[in-house]
């Protein structure tokens, strides 16, 4: 049977078992939201957007009644993240409003939503390994500043001068620390997006298969 | 609140939507297997098209475009892994009652099964071959050159024929 054959019987099968949507049902369709990946990605972008936002007023202010030295360092660390972090939240929001898909050939919006896929996970990834380490750093240091009511360099000298197996299962901990959210983070982000990417993928290179 | 503009473009819109939604409904049904996922798609796909509707010039068929639009939309549509997943016996189930009687028809089957076992590039051109675009059509909407859709043709026709001889022997 050549695939020729097929359509009619395919036209057939569609007018036969397809239910026609009336002008009210699909009027009811336009009022819905899209469950596509773009706009969950999009929702979430503007999550974050938010919440950075939101934590610039608040590191502001947390910063503004931190009284002692070590306190306004970590404080500005954050800042600093959260203010790199804020334009490029930005950048990929814009992103997902130019995939347009009744503009591209089928080629170009996969290249596209590979792209932004990509970028979004990869930018989520340092996000959160940026925000995470200097957290486990400096708490370190202010529970010394906080007992003793030390300044920042003498709180770098409290474990600079602490006997070795104290120092090296402080040293142990922010390694494991760091690792395990490594690879937490790797293995989340692979959860939400990981199979979706490689499928991206395989499509392209299908596309890209020398002819 | 819609404005009178809107209230036009979108009954505009509703009517075209119902005169060609057989193209969504086909769309759907090559590439999602589950009737409340086609629902999903179908309602993804009108959503999408509404969306970009306003860039619609019809310098193009309505037909052309919105073919762009749900294929673009179901190719990369995302299924979230659902509560109870789809297993083989729900499929056989599905086409147990949908199984033709005449031979004829249950050869068609057979093919039909065969096209939903290539990948989603591949029911993209099948669909566009069956809708009679000619190649240079089917290459643009593509993406790719039409010397590369034809090869690509001939490779789907081997591997449709590969693929119902081994659905007839294992049967």
């Amino acid at each position: 049977m050549e695939l020729d054959e097929l359509k009619n019987y395919l036209n057939r099968q569609l007018e036969e078992q397809s239910p026609l949507q009336s002008s009210g049902e699909i009027s009811a369709i336009l009022r819905n939201k899209s469950i596509g990946i773009v706009h969950r990605i999009r929702k979430n972008l503007w999550i974050e957007f938010i919440i950075s936002l939101l934590a610039v007023v608040v590191i502001l202010y947390a910063k503004y009644l931190a009284g002692n030295y070590v306190m306004q360092i970590y404080f500005n660390i954050f800042l600093a993240i959260t203010l790199l972090f804020l334009p490029i939240f930005g950048w990929l929001i814009r992103s997902t409003y130019q995939l347009s898909p009744e503009l591209s050939s089928v080629k170009t919006n996969l290249t596209r939503l590979h792209l932004l896929i990509a970028r979004f996970t990869r930018f989520y990834f340092i996000f959160s390994m940026a925000i995470f380490l200097p957290v486990v750093f400096y708490s370190l240091i202010a529970a010394v500043y906080e007992r003793n009511n030390q300044s920042l360099m003498e709180s770098l000298q409290f474990y600079m001068h602490l006997p070795a197996v104290p120092l090296l299962l402080i040293g142990l901990y922010i390694l494991v620390f760091g690792i395990f959210l490594f690879f937490f983070a790797r293995w989340y982000i692979r959860l939400l997006y990981g199979k979706y990417l490689d499928k991206l993928k395989d499509l392209l290179m299908e596309l890209n298969t020398p002819e | 609140m819609p404005t009178k503009v809107t209230r036009v473009a979108e009954s505009e819109f509703i009517q075209l939507i119902q005169e060609h939604q057989r193209i969504i409904h086909k769309v759907c049904r090559m590439y999602v297997q589950r009737p409340d996922d086609r629902d999903d798609l179908f309602q993804e796909i009108t959503l999408q098209a509404w969306k970009s509707y306003p860039r619609f010039k019809g310098n193009a068929r309505f037909s052309t475009w919105l073919y762009r639009v749900a294929l673009n939309t179901a190719i990369t549509y995302y299924r979230k892994q659902k509560r109870n997943p789809i297993t083989h016996s729900d499929i056989t189930d599905y086409e147990i009652q949908e199984a033709p009687s005449d031979p004829t028809d249950a050869q068609f089957q057979l093919m039909y099964k065969a096209i939903g076992e290539l990948s989603e590039v591949d029911k993209a051109l099948v669909l566009l071959y069956l809708e009679d675009y000619p190649y240079d059509d089917i290459a643009q909407m593509m993406g790719i050159t039409a010397n590369h859709v034809a090869v690509k043709m001939n490779r789907i026709k081997t591997k449709l024929q590969t693929i119902t001889s081994q659905m007839r022997f294992n049967n």
